[in-house]
Protein backbone atom coordinates (compact mmCIF):
# COMPACT_ATOMS: atom_id res chain seq x y z
CA UNK A 1 0.00 0.00 0.00
CA UNK A 2 2.95 2.77 1.03
CA UNK A 3 5.21 1.55 -1.45
CA UNK A 4 2.72 1.80 -3.94
CA UNK A 5 2.20 5.44 -3.45
CA UNK A 6 5.96 6.25 -3.13
CA UNK A 7 6.11 7.36 -6.93
CA UNK A 8 3.38 9.34 -6.06
CA UNK A 9 5.13 11.82 -4.26
CA UNK A 10 8.20 11.61 -6.20
CA UNK A 11 8.81 15.00 -8.55
CA UNK A 12 8.62 14.12 -11.87
CA UNK A 13 11.53 13.36 -14.06
CA UNK A 14 13.51 15.94 -15.84
CA UNK A 15 14.47 15.62 -19.58
CA UNK A 16 17.70 13.64 -19.31
CA UNK A 17 16.57 11.03 -16.38
CA UNK A 18 13.84 10.28 -18.45
CA UNK A 19 15.76 9.70 -21.50
CA UNK A 20 17.65 7.13 -19.19
CA UNK A 21 14.95 5.30 -18.42
CA UNK A 22 13.26 5.78 -21.31
CA UNK A 23 16.42 4.12 -23.02
CA UNK A 24 16.36 0.88 -20.41
CA UNK A 25 12.97 0.42 -20.76
CA UNK A 26 13.02 0.02 -24.69
CA UNK A 27 15.89 -2.21 -24.44
CA UNK A 28 13.53 -4.66 -22.10
CA UNK A 29 10.68 -4.04 -24.72
CA UNK A 30 8.32 -2.13 -21.77
CA UNK A 31 7.46 1.17 -23.90
CA UNK A 32 4.04 1.08 -25.11
CA UNK A 33 2.48 2.91 -27.77
CA UNK A 34 0.66 5.30 -25.79
CA UNK A 35 3.29 6.53 -23.98
CA UNK A 36 6.49 6.48 -25.56
CA UNK A 37 8.45 8.94 -23.42
CA UNK A 38 8.79 7.83 -19.85
CA UNK A 39 8.07 10.79 -17.70
CA UNK A 40 7.06 9.79 -14.50
CA UNK A 41 9.28 7.55 -11.72
CA UNK A 42 9.03 4.00 -12.80
CA UNK A 43 7.47 1.65 -10.24
CA UNK A 44 8.92 -1.97 -10.37
CA UNK A 45 7.71 -5.09 -7.78
CA UNK A 46 9.17 -8.04 -8.90
CA UNK A 47 7.61 -10.86 -7.38
CA UNK A 48 9.65 -12.75 -4.46
CA UNK A 49 10.45 -15.87 -6.32
CA UNK A 50 12.36 -13.56 -8.98
CA UNK A 51 16.05 -15.09 -9.94
CA UNK A 52 19.11 -13.40 -9.65
CA UNK A 53 19.02 -12.80 -13.20
CA UNK A 54 15.66 -11.19 -13.06
CA UNK A 55 16.35 -9.03 -10.57
CA UNK A 56 20.06 -7.83 -11.44
CA UNK A 57 19.61 -8.18 -15.62
CA UNK A 58 20.41 -11.25 -17.46
CA UNK A 59 20.23 -13.34 -21.02
CA UNK A 60 22.75 -15.74 -23.04
CA UNK A 61 21.57 -14.16 -26.59
CA UNK A 62 20.83 -10.55 -25.41
CA UNK A 63 21.75 -9.12 -21.82
CA UNK A 64 18.20 -7.17 -20.76
CA UNK A 65 18.45 -5.23 -18.03
CA UNK A 66 16.45 -6.54 -14.80
CA UNK A 67 14.10 -4.98 -12.19
CA UNK A 68 16.88 -2.94 -10.14
CA UNK A 69 17.44 -1.32 -14.05
CA UNK A 70 14.35 -1.05 -14.92
CA UNK A 71 13.54 0.63 -11.58
CA UNK A 72 16.13 2.77 -12.45
CA UNK A 73 15.60 6.96 -11.29
CA UNK A 74 12.72 5.02 -9.48
CA UNK A 75 11.11 2.82 -6.97
CA UNK A 76 12.04 -0.69 -6.97
CA UNK A 77 9.82 -2.69 -4.13
CA UNK A 78 10.34 -5.99 -2.87
CA UNK A 79 7.27 -7.65 -0.67
CA UNK A 80 7.52 -10.26 1.42
CA UNK A 81 11.61 -9.56 1.03
CA UNK A 82 12.63 -12.40 3.40
CA UNK A 83 10.81 -14.99 1.15
CA UNK A 84 13.65 -14.10 -1.63
CA UNK A 85 15.66 -17.45 -3.31
CA UNK A 86 19.19 -16.99 -1.50
CA UNK A 87 21.09 -14.50 -2.66
CA UNK A 88 18.69 -12.63 -4.96
CA UNK A 89 18.48 -9.38 -2.14
CA UNK A 90 21.89 -9.53 -1.41
CA UNK A 91 22.86 -9.17 -5.82
CA UNK A 92 21.47 -5.76 -5.10
CA UNK A 93 24.16 -4.56 -2.75
CA UNK A 94 26.49 -3.57 -5.40
CA UNK A 95 24.35 -1.34 -7.79
CA UNK A 96 22.43 0.01 -4.62
CA UNK A 97 26.17 1.32 -3.36
CA UNK A 98 27.33 2.19 -7.19
CA UNK A 99 24.09 3.40 -8.90
CA UNK A 100 25.41 0.56 -12.08
CA UNK A 101 25.20 -3.12 -12.48
CA UNK A 102 27.77 -4.86 -14.61
CA UNK A 103 26.47 -8.31 -16.41
CA UNK A 104 29.22 -10.56 -17.76
CA UNK A 105 27.98 -13.05 -20.22
CA UNK A 106 30.19 -14.83 -22.44
CA UNK A 107 28.85 -12.35 -25.24
CA UNK A 108 29.87 -9.81 -23.82
CA UNK A 109 29.93 -7.38 -20.62
CA UNK A 110 26.84 -4.80 -20.35
CA UNK A 111 26.83 -1.87 -17.41
CA UNK A 112 23.22 -0.97 -16.79
CA UNK A 113 22.80 2.13 -14.85
CA UNK A 114 20.53 1.09 -11.50
CA UNK A 115 20.30 3.79 -8.93
CA UNK A 116 17.28 2.99 -7.62
CA UNK A 117 14.76 3.70 -4.35
CA UNK A 118 14.92 0.66 -2.43
CA UNK A 119 11.80 -0.20 -0.75
CA UNK A 120 11.19 -4.02 1.00
CA UNK A 121 8.70 -4.90 3.23
CA UNK A 122 8.90 -7.72 5.57
CA UNK A 123 6.42 -9.52 8.08
CA UNK A 124 7.63 -9.26 11.88
CA UNK A 125 7.62 -13.19 11.75
CA UNK A 126 7.11 -15.87 9.53
CA UNK A 127 3.05 -16.21 11.10
CA UNK A 128 2.58 -12.84 10.95
CA UNK A 129 1.01 -12.67 14.54
CA UNK A 130 3.97 -11.07 16.21
CA UNK A 131 2.47 -7.52 16.79
CA UNK A 132 0.42 -6.09 19.23
CA UNK A 133 0.69 -7.66 22.27
CA UNK A 134 2.13 -11.13 20.24
CA UNK A 135 -0.36 -13.98 21.73
CA UNK A 136 -1.49 -15.71 18.76
CA UNK A 137 2.01 -15.94 17.59
CA UNK A 138 3.20 -19.64 17.23
CA UNK A 139 6.89 -18.74 15.67
CA UNK A 140 9.90 -19.85 18.01
CA UNK A 141 12.40 -16.93 18.18
CA UNK A 142 14.35 -19.38 16.28
CA UNK A 143 12.35 -19.32 13.73
CA UNK A 144 11.75 -15.36 13.83
CA UNK A 145 15.73 -14.75 14.11
CA UNK A 146 15.80 -17.15 10.58
CA UNK A 147 12.99 -15.72 8.71
CA UNK A 148 14.36 -12.14 9.50
CA UNK A 149 17.79 -13.04 8.97
CA UNK A 150 17.49 -13.29 5.14
CA UNK A 151 17.75 -9.56 5.16
CA UNK A 152 21.68 -9.98 5.70
CA UNK A 153 23.39 -7.43 7.84
CA UNK A 154 25.57 -5.70 5.04
CA UNK A 155 21.99 -5.13 3.09
CA UNK A 156 20.25 -3.61 6.13
CA UNK A 157 23.10 -1.34 6.90
CA UNK A 158 22.11 0.12 3.42
CA UNK A 159 18.69 0.65 4.28
CA UNK A 160 18.15 4.75 5.43
CA UNK A 161 14.76 4.24 6.78
CA UNK A 162 13.18 1.60 9.03
CA UNK A 163 9.29 2.04 9.65
CA UNK A 164 7.55 -0.38 12.21
CA UNK A 165 3.85 -0.39 10.88
CA UNK A 166 0.95 -1.44 13.39
CA UNK A 167 -1.72 -3.01 12.26
CA UNK A 168 -4.92 -0.64 11.83
CA UNK A 169 -6.65 0.55 14.96
CA UNK A 170 -10.40 0.80 15.71
CA UNK A 171 -10.33 4.63 15.88
CA UNK A 172 -8.17 4.64 12.67
CA UNK A 173 -10.56 2.05 10.78
CA UNK A 174 -13.56 4.43 11.28
CA UNK A 175 -11.90 7.46 10.49
CA UNK A 176 -13.75 9.14 7.08
CA UNK A 177 -11.17 12.09 6.66
CA UNK A 178 -8.02 10.51 4.98
CA UNK A 179 -4.63 11.22 5.45
CA UNK A 180 -2.48 13.73 3.89
CA UNK A 181 -2.66 13.73 0.06
CA UNK A 182 0.36 12.36 -2.23
CA UNK A 183 0.28 15.51 -4.17
CA UNK A 184 0.46 18.01 -0.75
CA UNK A 185 4.08 15.87 0.12
CA UNK A 186 4.92 15.96 -3.48
CA UNK A 187 5.11 19.64 -3.25
CA UNK A 188 7.40 19.17 -0.05
CA UNK A 189 9.42 16.95 -1.90
CA UNK A 190 9.98 18.96 -5.04
CA UNK A 191 10.38 22.20 -2.53
CA UNK A 192 13.16 20.01 -0.89
CA UNK A 193 14.54 18.47 -4.38
CA UNK A 194 15.17 22.20 -5.31
CA UNK A 195 17.06 23.35 -2.30
CA UNK A 196 19.58 19.97 -2.82
CA UNK A 197 19.79 20.56 -6.68
CA UNK A 198 20.58 24.46 -5.95
CA UNK A 199 23.30 23.64 -3.43
CA UNK A 200 25.25 20.89 -5.31
CA UNK A 201 24.72 23.07 -9.02
CA UNK A 202 28.28 23.40 -9.02
CA UNK A 203 28.80 19.74 -8.18
CA UNK A 204 28.94 16.34 -9.98
CA UNK A 205 25.93 15.10 -8.32
CA UNK A 206 22.15 16.45 -7.58
CA UNK A 207 20.85 14.29 -4.57
CA UNK A 208 21.51 14.14 -1.06
CA UNK A 209 22.00 10.08 -1.78
CA UNK A 210 24.83 10.79 -3.90
CA UNK A 211 26.69 13.03 -2.13
CA UNK A 212 30.38 11.32 -2.19
CA UNK A 213 31.73 10.43 1.48
CA UNK A 214 34.91 12.78 1.55
CA UNK A 215 32.17 15.66 0.50
CA UNK A 216 30.66 14.80 3.57
CA UNK A 217 33.58 14.93 5.95
CA UNK A 218 34.38 18.03 3.99
CA UNK A 219 31.98 21.01 2.73
CA UNK A 220 28.86 18.76 3.75
CA UNK A 221 29.42 18.46 7.10
CA UNK A 222 25.93 18.56 9.55
CA UNK A 223 26.99 20.88 12.51
CA UNK A 224 29.48 20.23 15.13
CA UNK A 225 27.08 18.95 17.81
CA UNK A 226 25.40 16.72 15.17
CA UNK A 227 28.73 15.46 14.20
CA UNK A 228 29.30 14.97 18.17
CA UNK A 229 26.35 12.21 18.62
CA UNK A 230 27.14 10.69 15.33
CA UNK A 231 30.72 9.87 16.35
CA UNK A 232 29.67 8.93 19.90
CA UNK A 233 27.22 6.27 18.50
CA UNK A 234 30.34 5.37 16.46
CA UNK A 235 32.59 4.67 19.38
CA UNK A 236 30.01 2.88 20.68
CA UNK A 237 29.43 0.56 18.27
CA UNK A 238 25.71 1.21 17.41
CA UNK A 239 26.54 2.42 14.14
CA UNK A 240 28.93 1.35 10.89
CA UNK A 241 31.05 3.74 9.20
CA UNK A 242 28.91 3.38 6.13
CA UNK A 243 25.71 3.70 8.63
CA UNK A 244 27.26 6.83 9.73
CA UNK A 245 27.44 8.39 6.32
CA UNK A 246 24.32 7.39 5.09
CA UNK A 247 22.90 8.97 8.14
CA UNK A 248 24.50 12.38 7.32
CA UNK A 249 23.15 11.97 4.12
CA UNK A 250 19.16 11.31 5.56
CA UNK A 251 20.15 14.42 7.52
CA UNK A 252 20.29 16.40 5.02
CA UNK A 253 17.11 15.31 3.38
CA UNK A 254 15.80 15.78 6.23
CA UNK A 255 17.25 19.87 7.42
CA UNK A 256 16.03 20.25 3.44
CA UNK A 257 12.44 19.35 4.57
CA UNK A 258 12.31 21.84 6.99
CA UNK A 259 14.64 24.46 5.33
CA UNK A 260 17.77 24.28 7.21
CA UNK A 261 21.41 25.34 5.92
CA UNK A 262 22.78 22.80 7.23
CA UNK A 263 21.40 19.76 9.22
CA UNK A 264 21.11 20.80 13.02
CA UNK A 265 21.20 18.00 15.74
CA UNK A 266 17.96 17.21 15.87
CA UNK A 267 18.00 16.83 11.78
CA UNK A 268 21.06 14.43 12.46
CA UNK A 269 19.10 12.56 15.61
CA UNK A 270 15.84 12.40 13.54
CA UNK A 271 17.96 10.87 10.22
CA UNK A 272 19.55 8.22 12.96
CA UNK A 273 16.39 7.34 14.47
CA UNK A 274 14.48 6.72 11.04
CA UNK A 275 17.61 4.28 9.98
CA UNK A 276 17.53 2.67 13.50
CA UNK A 277 13.30 2.49 13.21
CA UNK A 278 13.11 3.64 17.00
CA UNK A 279 11.80 6.98 18.27
CA UNK A 280 14.59 8.90 20.27
CA UNK B 1 38.59 -39.69 48.01
CA UNK B 2 38.61 -36.07 48.91
CA UNK B 3 35.57 -33.36 48.81
CA UNK B 4 36.59 -31.85 45.27
CA UNK B 5 36.76 -35.60 44.18
CA UNK B 6 33.30 -36.36 45.99
CA UNK B 7 31.77 -33.70 44.51
CA UNK B 8 33.11 -34.01 41.00
CA UNK B 9 31.46 -37.39 40.99
CA UNK B 10 28.17 -35.95 42.25
CA UNK B 11 28.75 -33.02 39.36
CA UNK B 12 28.71 -35.43 37.19
CA UNK B 13 25.90 -37.40 38.17
CA UNK B 14 23.79 -35.09 39.18
CA UNK B 15 21.56 -32.41 36.68
CA UNK B 16 22.13 -29.14 38.58
CA UNK B 17 19.01 -28.08 40.50
CA UNK B 18 17.74 -30.89 41.92
CA UNK B 19 16.08 -30.24 45.23
CA UNK B 20 16.34 -33.68 46.89
CA UNK B 21 20.28 -34.14 45.89
CA UNK B 22 21.52 -31.06 47.30
CA UNK B 23 19.70 -31.46 50.36
CA UNK B 24 20.87 -34.96 50.87
CA UNK B 25 24.50 -33.36 50.32
CA UNK B 26 24.10 -30.69 52.53
CA UNK B 27 22.98 -33.12 55.90
CA UNK B 28 25.49 -36.19 55.07
CA UNK B 29 28.03 -34.28 53.53
CA UNK B 30 29.46 -35.71 49.63
CA UNK B 31 31.84 -37.90 50.56
CA UNK B 32 28.48 -39.83 52.84
CA UNK B 33 26.10 -39.09 50.02
CA UNK B 34 29.17 -40.76 47.66
CA UNK B 35 29.38 -43.95 49.73
CA UNK B 36 25.70 -44.37 50.11
CA UNK B 37 24.86 -44.12 46.37
CA UNK B 38 27.88 -46.78 45.97
CA UNK B 39 26.92 -49.17 48.00
CA UNK B 40 23.57 -49.41 47.53
CA UNK B 41 21.98 -47.03 50.29
CA UNK B 42 19.02 -45.06 47.98
CA UNK B 43 16.37 -46.86 46.12
CA UNK B 44 18.05 -49.07 43.22
CA UNK B 45 14.82 -48.27 40.83
CA UNK B 46 13.97 -44.71 41.44
CA UNK B 47 17.93 -43.59 41.13
CA UNK B 48 18.96 -46.18 38.93
CA UNK B 49 20.94 -43.68 36.43
CA UNK B 50 22.14 -41.69 39.43
CA UNK B 51 23.75 -44.82 41.24
CA UNK B 52 25.16 -46.23 37.36
CA UNK B 53 26.77 -42.44 37.00
CA UNK B 54 28.43 -42.55 40.42
CA UNK B 55 29.58 -46.06 39.96
CA UNK B 56 30.91 -45.50 36.97
CA UNK B 57 32.15 -42.17 37.39
CA UNK B 58 35.99 -42.02 37.50
CA UNK B 59 37.21 -38.59 39.64
CA UNK B 60 40.31 -38.07 38.19
CA UNK B 61 39.08 -38.28 34.50
CA UNK B 62 36.16 -35.49 35.39
CA UNK B 63 38.77 -33.12 36.51
CA UNK B 64 41.14 -33.76 33.66
CA UNK B 65 38.35 -33.31 30.72
CA UNK B 66 37.80 -29.51 32.98
CA UNK B 67 41.11 -28.89 33.25
CA UNK B 68 41.68 -29.50 30.11
CA UNK B 69 39.21 -26.48 28.74
CA UNK B 70 41.19 -24.59 30.63
CA UNK B 71 39.09 -23.54 33.29
CA UNK B 72 38.56 -24.22 37.09
CA UNK B 73 36.38 -26.65 38.75
CA UNK B 74 35.33 -24.97 42.20
CA UNK B 75 33.25 -26.37 45.34
CA UNK B 76 31.48 -24.45 48.07
CA UNK B 77 34.33 -25.57 50.07
CA UNK B 78 36.53 -23.56 48.15
CA UNK B 79 37.89 -20.09 49.03
CA UNK B 80 36.42 -18.34 45.92
CA UNK B 81 32.73 -20.05 46.14
CA UNK B 82 30.51 -17.15 45.22
CA UNK B 83 28.69 -16.94 48.84
CA UNK B 84 25.69 -15.15 47.30
CA UNK B 85 24.89 -18.65 45.86
CA UNK B 86 23.76 -20.44 48.95
CA UNK B 87 21.14 -18.23 48.51
CA UNK B 88 19.37 -20.53 46.71
CA UNK B 89 16.71 -23.13 47.29
CA UNK B 90 19.13 -25.50 45.80
CA UNK B 91 22.92 -23.95 45.04
CA UNK B 92 24.84 -25.90 42.95
CA UNK B 93 27.40 -29.25 43.73
CA UNK B 94 29.86 -27.37 42.02
CA UNK B 95 31.16 -24.69 39.58
CA UNK B 96 33.21 -24.89 36.16
CA UNK B 97 34.43 -21.00 35.87
CA UNK B 98 36.34 -19.86 33.16
CA UNK B 99 38.13 -16.60 32.84
CA UNK B 100 38.94 -13.99 35.88
CA UNK B 101 36.82 -16.20 39.12
CA UNK B 102 36.86 -12.72 41.07
CA UNK B 103 34.36 -11.31 39.16
CA UNK B 104 32.15 -13.71 40.45
CA UNK B 105 32.54 -11.93 43.76
CA UNK B 106 31.93 -8.21 42.62
CA UNK B 107 28.70 -5.73 42.24
CA UNK B 108 26.85 -7.28 39.82
CA UNK B 109 23.70 -6.85 37.91
CA UNK B 110 22.05 -8.85 35.84
CA UNK B 111 20.66 -8.20 32.10
CA UNK B 112 18.08 -10.55 31.09
CA UNK B 113 15.56 -10.58 28.00
CA UNK B 114 14.19 -11.79 25.01
CA UNK B 115 16.29 -13.47 22.24
CA UNK B 116 14.09 -11.58 19.45
CA UNK B 117 14.62 -8.12 21.05
CA UNK B 118 13.74 -4.99 18.94
CA UNK B 119 16.68 -2.41 18.02
CA UNK B 120 14.96 -0.47 21.47
CA UNK B 121 15.82 -3.57 23.51
CA UNK B 122 19.52 -4.09 22.41
CA UNK B 123 20.26 -0.67 22.87
CA UNK B 124 18.36 -0.08 26.06
CA UNK B 125 20.61 -4.06 27.14
CA UNK B 126 23.82 -1.95 25.74
CA UNK B 127 22.80 1.19 27.56
CA UNK B 128 22.21 0.09 30.70
CA UNK B 129 25.23 -2.17 30.48
CA UNK B 130 27.65 0.29 29.79
CA UNK B 131 26.37 2.61 32.27
CA UNK B 132 26.36 -0.23 35.21
CA UNK B 133 30.05 -0.90 34.15
CA UNK B 134 30.93 3.00 34.58
CA UNK B 135 29.88 3.00 38.18
CA UNK B 136 32.06 -0.37 38.68
CA UNK B 137 29.15 -2.94 38.54
CA UNK B 138 29.72 -6.38 36.42
CA UNK B 139 27.05 -7.39 34.17
CA UNK B 140 25.81 -10.84 34.51
CA UNK B 141 23.84 -12.50 31.55
CA UNK B 142 23.20 -15.53 29.89
CA UNK B 143 24.75 -16.54 26.30
CA UNK B 144 22.35 -15.95 23.91
CA UNK B 145 21.46 -14.10 20.90
CA UNK B 146 19.33 -10.89 21.36
CA UNK B 147 19.43 -8.83 25.22
CA UNK B 148 21.79 -11.52 26.93
CA UNK B 149 24.46 -10.52 23.53
CA UNK B 150 23.58 -7.17 23.52
CA UNK B 151 24.21 -6.93 27.51
CA UNK B 152 27.65 -8.28 26.82
CA UNK B 153 28.69 -6.45 24.38
CA UNK B 154 27.31 -2.98 26.12
CA UNK B 155 29.51 -3.56 28.69
CA UNK B 156 32.76 -5.10 26.45
CA UNK B 157 32.26 -1.48 24.66
CA UNK B 158 32.25 -0.07 28.19
CA UNK B 159 35.67 -1.85 28.58
CA UNK B 160 33.85 -3.51 31.77
CA UNK B 161 33.59 -7.21 33.42
CA UNK B 162 30.93 -9.10 32.26
CA UNK B 163 30.05 -12.70 33.32
CA UNK B 164 28.50 -15.46 30.86
CA UNK B 165 26.31 -18.11 32.48
CA UNK B 166 26.34 -20.82 30.24
CA UNK B 167 23.52 -23.29 29.65
CA UNK B 168 25.55 -26.40 27.90
CA UNK B 169 29.53 -27.44 28.67
CA UNK B 170 32.10 -24.42 29.31
CA UNK B 171 33.80 -25.62 25.53
CA UNK B 172 30.26 -25.73 23.68
CA UNK B 173 30.05 -22.36 22.16
CA UNK B 174 26.52 -22.93 22.55
CA UNK B 175 25.00 -20.66 19.91
CA UNK B 176 27.80 -21.10 17.84
CA UNK B 177 27.83 -17.59 16.34
CA UNK B 178 28.58 -16.30 19.41
CA UNK B 179 31.96 -18.61 19.98
CA UNK B 180 33.77 -14.52 19.42
CA UNK B 181 31.76 -12.93 22.48
CA UNK B 182 32.48 -16.09 24.96
CA UNK B 183 36.20 -15.86 24.04
CA UNK B 184 35.87 -12.27 24.80
CA UNK B 185 33.75 -12.42 27.83
CA UNK B 186 36.60 -14.64 29.17
CA UNK B 187 39.08 -12.19 28.60
CA UNK B 188 38.46 -9.96 31.32
CA UNK B 189 35.02 -11.56 32.67
CA UNK B 190 34.10 -15.06 33.51
CA UNK B 191 32.03 -17.92 31.89
CA UNK B 192 30.03 -19.85 34.64
CA UNK B 193 28.40 -23.64 33.80
CA UNK B 194 26.72 -26.11 35.51
CA UNK B 195 27.57 -29.09 33.61
CA UNK B 196 30.72 -31.07 32.66
CA UNK B 197 32.30 -29.88 29.48
CA UNK B 198 30.89 -31.41 26.33
CA UNK B 199 27.47 -31.33 27.61
CA UNK B 200 24.85 -29.96 25.31
CA UNK B 201 21.95 -27.28 26.27
CA UNK B 202 18.91 -28.51 26.88
CA UNK B 203 15.43 -26.91 27.41
CA UNK B 204 15.01 -27.55 31.20
CA UNK B 205 19.14 -26.80 31.91
CA UNK B 206 18.06 -23.38 30.42
CA UNK B 207 15.58 -23.09 33.50
CA UNK B 208 17.91 -24.21 36.05
CA UNK B 209 20.91 -21.87 34.56
CA UNK B 210 18.65 -18.68 35.08
CA UNK B 211 18.34 -19.33 39.13
CA UNK B 212 22.12 -18.91 38.70
CA UNK B 213 21.80 -15.63 36.88
CA UNK B 214 19.75 -14.32 39.76
CA UNK B 215 21.69 -15.53 42.19
CA UNK B 216 25.08 -14.23 40.94
CA UNK B 217 23.50 -11.07 40.77
CA UNK B 218 22.89 -8.56 43.46
CA UNK B 219 19.60 -7.06 41.41
CA UNK B 220 18.37 -8.04 37.87
CA UNK B 221 17.16 -5.99 34.96
CA UNK B 222 14.53 -7.28 32.56
CA UNK B 223 14.63 -5.29 29.35
CA UNK B 224 12.48 -7.09 27.02
CA UNK B 225 10.89 -10.43 27.25
CA UNK B 226 7.54 -11.68 25.41
CA UNK B 227 4.28 -12.84 27.24
CA UNK B 228 5.98 -16.84 27.86
CA UNK B 229 9.75 -16.25 28.53
CA UNK B 230 12.18 -17.90 30.34
CA UNK B 231 13.45 -14.12 31.38
CA UNK B 232 10.29 -14.06 32.94
CA UNK B 233 11.98 -17.19 35.32
CA UNK B 234 15.17 -15.68 35.81
CA UNK B 235 12.98 -12.64 37.56
CA UNK B 236 11.01 -14.77 39.54
CA UNK B 237 14.03 -16.33 40.91
CA UNK B 238 15.33 -12.87 41.67
CA UNK B 239 12.19 -12.33 43.31
CA UNK B 240 12.47 -15.32 46.13
CA UNK B 241 16.21 -14.38 46.84
CA UNK B 242 14.63 -11.36 47.42
CA UNK B 243 17.27 -9.39 45.50
CA UNK B 244 15.83 -6.33 43.47
CA UNK B 245 13.82 -6.72 39.98
CA UNK B 246 13.72 -4.02 37.86
CA UNK B 247 11.66 -3.92 34.31
CA UNK B 248 12.22 -1.43 31.30
CA UNK B 249 8.80 -0.85 29.96
CA UNK B 250 8.37 -0.53 26.29
CA UNK B 251 5.05 0.15 24.08
CA UNK B 252 2.09 -1.56 24.96
CA UNK B 253 1.83 -2.64 21.42
CA UNK B 254 5.02 -4.11 21.35
CA UNK B 255 4.72 -7.94 21.87
CA UNK B 256 8.62 -7.83 23.37
CA UNK B 257 7.72 -6.12 26.03
CA UNK B 258 4.37 -7.61 27.02
CA UNK B 259 6.53 -9.73 30.18
CA UNK B 260 8.12 -6.61 31.35
CA UNK B 261 4.34 -5.11 31.28
CA UNK B 262 3.22 -8.02 33.31
CA UNK B 263 5.97 -8.21 35.71
CA UNK B 264 5.57 -4.37 36.60
CA UNK B 265 1.67 -5.07 36.58
CA UNK B 266 1.75 -7.86 39.20
CA UNK B 267 4.33 -5.22 41.53
CA UNK B 268 6.77 -7.81 41.36
CA UNK B 269 9.37 -5.48 39.03
CA UNK B 270 9.97 -1.83 39.87
CA UNK B 271 10.05 0.30 36.84
CA UNK B 272 13.22 1.88 36.04
CA UNK B 273 13.70 3.94 32.78
CA UNK B 274 17.16 5.45 33.51
CA UNK B 275 20.67 4.13 34.89
CA UNK B 276 20.26 6.65 37.24
CA UNK B 277 16.70 5.63 38.29
CA UNK B 278 18.28 2.11 38.46
CA UNK B 279 21.18 2.75 40.26
CA UNK B 280 19.40 4.70 42.96
CA UNK B 281 16.41 2.40 43.49
CA UNK B 282 19.02 -1.17 43.75
CA UNK B 283 21.60 0.75 45.99
CA UNK B 284 18.42 2.23 48.32
CA UNK B 285 18.52 -2.32 49.02
CA UNK B 286 22.29 -2.19 50.49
Amino acid sequence: MIAERIPGILPPLMRAESLEVTAIHSIAGGLSARSPLASSAPFIAPHHTATRAAMVGGGSHQIKPGACSLAHRGVLFIDEAPECGLGVLDALRQPLESGLITISRNIGNVAYPARFLLVLAANPCPCGKFSGRGRNCTCSSQQVRRYLGKLSGPLMDRIDIRVEVESLSRVEMMQSELGESSATIRKRVIAARDIATRRFSDEAWSLNSEIPSRALRTTYQPERAAMNFLHNELDREQITARGLHKVMRTAWSVGDLVGHVQPTLADTQKAFALREGISL
Amino acid sequence: MNLCEARAILFSAIEGGTTYWVREIEFLGPLAVVEKLRTGGYDPIKFEKTISKVREANPAEILDRIAVTGSRFITPEDEHWPLSLNDLAAPPIALIVKGAIDALHALSLAIVGTRNPTNYGVRIAGDFAAGFVDREWVIVSGGAYGIDAAAHRGALVAEGITVAVLAAGIDVNYPAGHARLFAEIAETGALVSEVLPGSLEIPARFLTRNRLIAALSKATLVVEAAFRSGSLRTARDAAELMRPVMAIPGPITSPTSEGCHRLIGERAAEVVTSVVDAVEFVTSFR
